[in-house]
């Protein structure tokens, strides 16, 4: 079920909209951001708030990169493993970092913890190698700064906006 | 100290000029004068005659892509004016510069463009990893409404134009602007056909005009200087200034606005400080992942839309990709399409069948699984590949490819020759 | 159609302007290889395939490659298809489509028949070089009638868009991106369309498969195939039933550019199934007890000798030539309709008009409409595919739209996004819901009873001149905007049901020819019929069901011959018993296992409509022929030879018995002026091609040779098949036969079903030689009404409307005509048709049973509550057919004061007409 607070919040965003079915994207980064990810649930409810079939909203969910079709821990890296990151070394520091949360690319820890993915050039190519944990862009990356990140990390319960505070970002 | 058309009044730092600050230095005057004194033929023929063409990659003429929008005909429905700002061309961070120190500088360039388009509605597509930028440009959203520069009284006239963000979900073909239509309208962003043209069919159907938010940004200094002025700030032929960045290893990798024109040479050698200690320059993207490789003998080549297409190139965003000694040449064009065949929309088969092929090809040569004949049929593909697709998007996959393995085609050489990367023990 | 000239490697070709570069190679037989166009789908150009080289003015020698299916044919154009840069690059698409596709052809249903495998030969790719893995899928299971396997996808996005932009489904759809596309639902689940079954041959190779043909183990090159006609509703839509070793293996649509065009609904594609049903009467029975044929034709006789008056009572099942078999041995007075009252009068009316126009409707006349009105129709439960055309109109708007901004029809992604889901408009009359709703401008809501009144209202709403001249009183806003936009219509169609009963098949006739006096063009009427030969059954002048019925309780007819009917499903169990009882004797012609078998004096086998040659009239009067498939048993033989040899023993008539389908055709046209011309529906037993006959068999590419074969590999002869053009071998001409005899849709090279474009005009267009049939009801020069043949059903007056103009409310609640407020315990129970199970053959096939739902009576929730009743409570009613007990469904969407109960199932026996009751245990 839509929380009235979502459902507040999708039927402020429909102002903007043409019709319900154009807010099918935004809804459903909205309910991402706080569920988590896009379970078969909240994709039916979604889907019925918008006159839309099931499938039609996985269609366009299913497209897109940032919409998780599958649970996420609590903290999303996004490592680029585009070009710019490539020259100093963004692939190898996203295999260091599977190697160091024992997952692969496109895994969850164990604990719940963390999620790994790779991901396109980020736009902070002055800064690479880069990473985006949830919305807080991380750059000049280094294997040491990447472990001292982690431990910040893991104590940091609740996900990262864009400007959030790190003491090692 | 060159002229500048986008960044004279920005905070050294980088943080966000305030309303006040914007309009402390003439802010706004030019939406006002806009939509209050200039009519929308004036407001095109200026924009034509400054010479601006788009900064997002392609270089159409800006005043021209405008004046293909159809006289308002009276039918119920919005008229669109939507800020590319889906900046996910790889090595290309100079939107995200511009609009996290200077929001308005965006806003006011959409009102202008909105009132030479006669649009009432604005959306800005803003890529969805921008969190920085998106609350920036919320903030400064809301003081512009707040102060009514946008909203029912745009640019203190008696018509509206009402703005929007909008953010995207991720995807490079969300750049594409047809792709960008289709997702802003909540679709999957496949291109569209053309015809029908976004000026005559765009968003949701309506007459709409897109262009990228560096484009957008050049408007409040061409109003306010004129565009004879604005034809000066190029250094040789093109019309402006740029803003030009670099990225790999260079020593001082930053985003910097600078005469259109500038070499190769100069951006790296000079504004960005040199390569990185022990680092030598071997080639460069000039313009994104999306542009031709350009060799050491490319250093002199001027930076601009006549030079580098005179030259087969184009100068795509301006932002240098620097590739140096220390990588792999093989390994880096095995990057490259990696991030081409995973961002493919696979609407179409050379594409979406094709870029991975080239990904695997390239993989095999660079750990040595490679069999004979692979090399050729890489050639084979992307000469294949390129032209014959549904958009543009592949075209601009193959440029890099195609150009580095003839740039690298020593390189290739060598990993066949060995059967393996001889970088790799 | 303006003509263009465009050169292909040097030579000139003329096509039809409009049309594309590949639309313009395939009219004239010319090879380009293609995936995602279809001439229903039009060009996506994302599959780019059809590449071709074209040349910019005369000088231009080195050209661009670029999609043939995008490029228009503009009048000069030059193009190369055999250009080394265009070939090389088409042999590219097909490497690159081949990547993931897997070599499972000896084990895929497609394998043979794909089209995947002619464009891979096509463009000479032989060779793998792709070294990597192949990307996999877990298919889905989609129901009973469609298999999925995705892994062989090749993403021509072909399924999307059929079953989304043409049938309308919504539970089908593309996920993922780049190279992992899935196109499928969002579980496993069955299909929701009643239009799946199509994506057989909308996928150009076998990722979308018909399951029960996968049942079979048999290829396209084993089947034997001859034209045929679905019986499954009175839509006539032409199919190609395909038989190996005596039995169907599946129905493919067989193209009718008036009718069905490629398509078929599930009903008329899965009800095959019933041809090999155990139930089937396939030997003469009297008492239980098995006949010999001749026993069982002298012990009818004998049956039929003892009674003082025989009537004939035949359903609309029953070919033209086995009603005027029957018609012949019990006299022209004699011959009775087994139709629902209302259906026949409604039919009787819809006929009536013809004489003064307007001219029946066909299911091209829909598709090309501008304007539409339903009244009193369910076209998806009564006609499936008449959903599909009334799709197809609605979505022909697009090319007006089209039009003005200069975007070729061709081009479809441009065309819809310009179009914006823009609608012809479509007005429906009646209780609703239905599934059109969703396509309609409006629905304005009647029940049954006044919907001849607001029909007339509609009438007045749109001859009025001006917005001043229709009464306020009647109108509203919304109204006067459907009535403005029906206005605009220069194609319009008005399309009713028969079973809505002759006063609202009147009052459609009378809107149709104010609309065609309104719009300046013709208006054609479309009046749905339930079954195949509706239309040969009241063109014979059969009499209404209940004069027979009344006969029968007088006592003045004490022998009845019940052909291909079902009495106890036609009146219910209890009034067919009774009336059973005052007969002498009971015949029973039937192919199939009825409820009314066992009230049967005797029972005689006929053959079905895949085990005879014969004729079917459809709705619009196109008299068609189908022929025989596979032989039954020796027991089993066609209905009119039953009556024929019957007769012969009686000794009614005059005539000898007739030994061919072919001489009853011509007495049904010589006793019947308006049935003239139906023998010509197509070519007779002796049409030869080349001397020869046709072919059921195609050559043989396998070892099937070998299944058959006797002591010493002695193949037995063939036997001989004196009544069609047809042989039972492989022997016989190959070349393409006229359009009514077409019965491969084969090519060399083209294996699949996409060599249809071969044998048509243009690609997608009519068949060559035009579509087949013969429209029996306006040859020009037709009688008018004054002087046509004293045929009773022209008799039947035109019924006053029957109830006061009552405006229409716009909310279900408060339905025109409502009966709730006079009496608060009354329900006014209302007949629906359904898909699957509404029609009585095809609930017999086994794909189709699995999905025929149980039976309800739906009530709006309000309604229910009243009552006390909640869902899946039972509820009785005392009929006059016995008690009707059934459990409740709620429906919000119904209007109060209404329950609705399925047409067609064993426990609505008896029920087609709308009527009150009260629930039983209610005060």
């Amino acid at each position: 079920m839509l929380s009235d607070q979502e459902q507040g919040e999708l039927t402020a965003l429909l102002a903007h909209c043409p019709d319900r079915r154009s807010l099918a994207i935004d809804g459903l980064v909205l309910l991402q951001r706080g569920r988590g990810w896009i379970a078969d649930d909240t994709l039916r409810e979604l889907a019925a708030f918008l006159d839309m079939t099931p499938v039609e909203l996985d269609s366009i969910a299913t497209f897109y990169s940032r919409i998780y079709r599958r649970p996420v821990g609590r903290h999303v890296l996004a490592v680029c493993d585009s070009v710019s990151c490539f020259l100093l070394g963004g692939e190898r520091l996203l295999s260091w970092l599977e190697r160091r949360l024992g997952i692969r690319a496109g895994q969850t820890t164990p604990d719940g913890l963390f999620t790994l993915l790779p991901t396109v050039c980020l736009g902070a190519c002055d800064r690479a190698p880069n990473l985006l944990v949830d919305e807080r862009l991380v750059g000049d990356l280094s294997e040491d700064k990447l472990e001292r990140l982690l431990t910040e990390l893991a104590d940091q319960p609740d996900r990262l906006g864009p400007e959030a505070e790190l003491v090692h970002g | 100290m060159a002229e500048l058309a986008l960044t004279r009044h920005r905070h050294p730092d980088g943080t966000p000029r305030s309303l006040a600050e914007y309009t402390r230095t003439g802010g706004y005057l030019q939406a006002r004068r806009a939509w209050q004194q200039l009519t929308p033929a004036e407001l095109v023929q200026l924009v034509s005659r400054s010479g601006l063409r788009g900064r997002g990659g392609a270089g159409f003429p800006t005043g021209k892509k405008w004046s293909f929008m159809p006289p308002p005909d009276g039918s119920p429905g919005h008229r669109y004016l939507i800020c590319n700002f889906d900046e996910m061309e790889p090595g290309t961070y100079k939107d995200r510069f511009l609009v996290e120190g200077d929001p308005h500088l965006l806003i006011e360039g959409m009102l202008i463009a909105a009132a030479a388009c006669q649009c009432d509605t604005g959306y800005i597509f803003l890529r969805g990893e921008y969190g920085v930028v998106r609350e920036r440009l919320t903030r400064a959203l809301a003081e512009a409404e707040q102060a009514g520069w946008i909203g029912a009284h745009a640019g203190g006239s008696d018509r509206p134009f009402r703005l929007h963000l909008h953010l995207s979900a991720g995807r490079y073909i969300c750049g594409e602007e047809t792709g960008l239509l289709n997702a802003l309208e909540g679709r999957r962003a496949n291109p569209r056909a053309k015809p029908p043209f976004p000026v005559q069919v765009g968003a949701w159907g309506r007459p709409s005009v897109v262009n990228n938010v560096e484009t957008l940004g050049n408007l409040p200094a061409i109003l306010r200087e004129g565009p004879d002025w604005y034809r000066g700030l190029g250094r040789g032929a093109d019309a402006g200034t740029k803003l030009y960045a670099a990225s790999g290893r260079v020593r001082r990798p930053h985003c910097a606005e600078l005469p259109l024109g500038i070499t190769l040479r100069e951006l790296v050698f000079e504004e960005m400080g040199g390569m990185q200690e022990g680092r030598r320059f071997v080639a460069a993207l000039p313009g994104g992942g999306s542009t031709r490789f350009l060799g050491e003998d490319g250093l002199d080549l001027p930076l601009d839309f006549g030079s580098l297409q005179a030259a087969g190139l184009s100068l795509g965003t301006g932002t240098a990709i620097v590739v140096d000694d220390g990588v792999c040449p093989v390994d880096l064009l095995r990057n490259l399409a990696q991030f081409y065949a995973r961002e493919s929309c696979g609407w179409c088969t050379p594409c979406r069948e094709g870029l991975p092929w080239v990904e695997g090809l390239l993989r095999g040569i660079e750990e040595g699984t490679a069999r004979p004949g692979d090399l050729e049929l890489l050639e084979e593909q992307l000469g294949l590949i390129g032209p014959n697709t549904f958009c543009a998007f592949a075209l601009g996959a193959v440029q890099p490819l195609a150009s580095g393995l003839q740039l690298f085609h020593q390189d290739f050489a060598e990993h066949l020759r060995l059967g393996r990367c001889p970088r790799r023990r | 159609m303006a003509k263009v000239t465009v050169i292909f490697d040097g030579q000139p070709y003329l096509v039809s302007s409009g049309r594309n570069l590949l639309e313009a190679a395939l009219d004239h037989g010319l090879d380009i290889p293609y995936f995602c166009w279809h001439p229903r789908l039009r060009s996506l150009g994302g599959c780019r395939q059809c590449a071709v080289k074209v040349f910019q003015g005369p000088d231009d020698t080195v050209g661009r490659i670029q999609m043939a299916c995008m490029t228009e044919a503009r009048e000069g154009i030059r193009a190369s298809i055999d250009d080394p840069d265009a070939v090389r690059f088409r042999r590219a698409v097909i490497e690159w489509l081949m990547i993931n596709h897997p070599h499972d052809c000896p084990v895929c249903d497609e394998g043979g028949e794909c089209h995947l495998q002619d464009m891979t030969v096509l463009t000479g790719h032989v060779t793998r070089r792709y070294g990597g893995k192949k990307r996999t899928f877990e298919s889905q299971d989609l129901g009973p009638f469609v298999s999925h396997e995705p892994s062989r996808c090749i993403h021509c996005y072909r399924c999307l868009r059929y079953y989304r932009d043409v049938a309308g489904g919504r539970d089908l759809q593309v996920l993922g991106s780049r190279n992992r596309l899935f196109f499928g639902r969002f579980a496993s689940g069955r299909l929701e369309s009643p239009f799946a079954g199509n994506l057989a041959e909308v996928c150009p190779t076998g990722v979308f498969t018909d399951k029960t043909y996968g049942q079979h183990y048999v290829r396209k090159w084993d089947l034997e195939t001859v034209p045929s006609i679905c019986p499954g509703c009175g839509l006539g839509c032409n199919t190609l039933p395909g038989a190996r070793q005596g039995r169907i293996r599946r129905v493919q649509p067989r193209f009718h550019g008036a009718i069905n065009q490629e398509f078929l609904c599930d009903r008329g594609r899965y009800l095959y199934e019933a041809e090999a049903s155990p139930t089937r009467p396939r030997v003469a029975t009297a008492g239980g007890q098995p006949l010999t044929t001749a026993a069982a034709l002298d012990h009818a006789a004998g049956l039929l000798a003892g009674c003082r008056q025989v009537i004939g009572l035949a359903g609309g099942r029953a070919s033209l030539e086995a009603l005027t078999a029957l018609r012949t041995l019990v006299g022209p007075a004699g011959l009775y309709a087994a139709l629902p009252d209302a259906v026949h009068q409604g039919l009787a009316a819809g006929l009536a008009a013809t004489h003064e126009g307007p001219p029946l409707a066909s299911l091209e006349d829909v598709r090309h409409a501008d304007g539409l009105v339903v009244i009193g129709a369910d076209p998806t439960g009564e006609g499936p595919l008449l959903e599909l055309a009334i799709r197809q109109a609605v979505d022909g708007a697009r090319f007006t739209i089209a039009d003005r901004l200069g975007i070729p029809h061709f081009n479809d992604v441009g065309v819809r996004e310009a179009a914006r889901g823009a609608r012809h408009p479509l007005l429906v009359l009646g209780p609703g819901p239905l599934a059109i709703d969703a396509l309609a401008l409006a629905t304005w809501r009647g029940l049954p009873a006044a919907l001849p009144a607001l029909t007339d209202r509609l009438l007045r709403a749109l001859t009025a001149t001006g917005a001043a001249s229709s009464s306020p009183a009647e109108t509203t806003t919304a109204d006067e905007e459907v009535v403005l936009s029906l206005r605009q219509a220069r194609r319009p169609v008005v399309l009713v049901s028969a079973a809505s009963g002759a006063a609202t098949v009147d009052a459609a006739a009378r809107l149709a020819r104010a609309w065609a006096r309104t719009a300046d063009a013709p208006c054609p009427l479309l009046v749905l019929v339930p079954a195949p030969d509706d239309l040969g059954l009241a063109l014979l002048q059969a009499q209404p069901l209940a004069a027979a019925l009344a006969r029968i309780d007088a006592g003045e007819v004490d022998g009845l011959v019940l052909l291909e009917a079902d009495l106890v499903a036609l009146v219910g169990e209890r009034r067919a018993t009774e009336l059973t009882s005052r007969l002498k004797a009971l015949v029973v012609l039937d192919a199939h296992a009825t409820t009314s078998l066992p009230l049967a004096s005797i029972v005689l086998p006929a053959a079905s409509w895949s085990e005879q040659t014969g004729t079917l009239i459809n709705h619009e009067g196109r008299a068609q022929r189908f022929f025989q498939v596979v032989r039954p048993p020796a027991t089993v033989q066609p209905a009119w030879r039953w009556l024929e040899e019957l007769r012969g023993r009686t000794g009614a008539g005059t005539e000898p018995p007739a030994t061919s389908f072919a001489e009853l055709t011509r007495r049904a046209e010589q006793a019947v002026p308006d049935l003239r011309g139906v023998v010509a529906a197509a070519p007779g037993a002796d049409y030869r091609q080349q001397g020869l006959k046709l072919p059921r068999q195609p050559w043989r590419a396998t070892g099937r040779a070998a299944l058959n074969l006797g002591p010493g590999l002695q193949e037995a002869p063939p036997p001989p098949d004196p009544e069609t053009p047809y042989s039972w071998s492989m022997e016989g001409s190959e070349a393409p036969p006229p359009p009514a005899l077409l019965h491969r849709i084969w090519a060399p090279g083209l294996n699949s079903y996409q060599a249809l474009s071969r044998f048509q005009e243009e690609a997608g267009g009519s068949l060559r030689g035009d579509d087949p049939g013969v429209r029996v009801l306006d040859r020009p020069g037709k009688p008018d009404a004054a002087a046509a043949s004293p045929n009773a059903v022209h008799a039947v007056a035109p019924a006053t409307p029957a109830s006061p103009a009552t405006p229409a409310g716009g909310t279900p609640a408060t339905p025109a005509g409502g009966t709730a407020a006079s009496d608060h315990r009354r329900l006014l129970l209302l007949p629906r048709w359904h898909v699957f199970g509404s029609e009585p053959v095809s609930r017999q096939a086994p794909a189709i049973a699995e999905v025929v739902a149980p039976a309800r009576l739906a009530l709006h929730p309000a309604e229910a509550g009243r009552r006390g009743l909640a869902a899946g409570d039972l509820v009785t009613f005392a009929l006059a057919t016995g008690p009707l007990t059934l459990p409740v469904e709620l429906d919000p969407q119904l209007p109060e004061g209404v329950g609705v109960f399925p047409v067609g199932w064993p426990e609505t026996a008896g029920l087609w007409e709308p009527a009150h009751a009260v629930p039983e245990g209610e005060p």
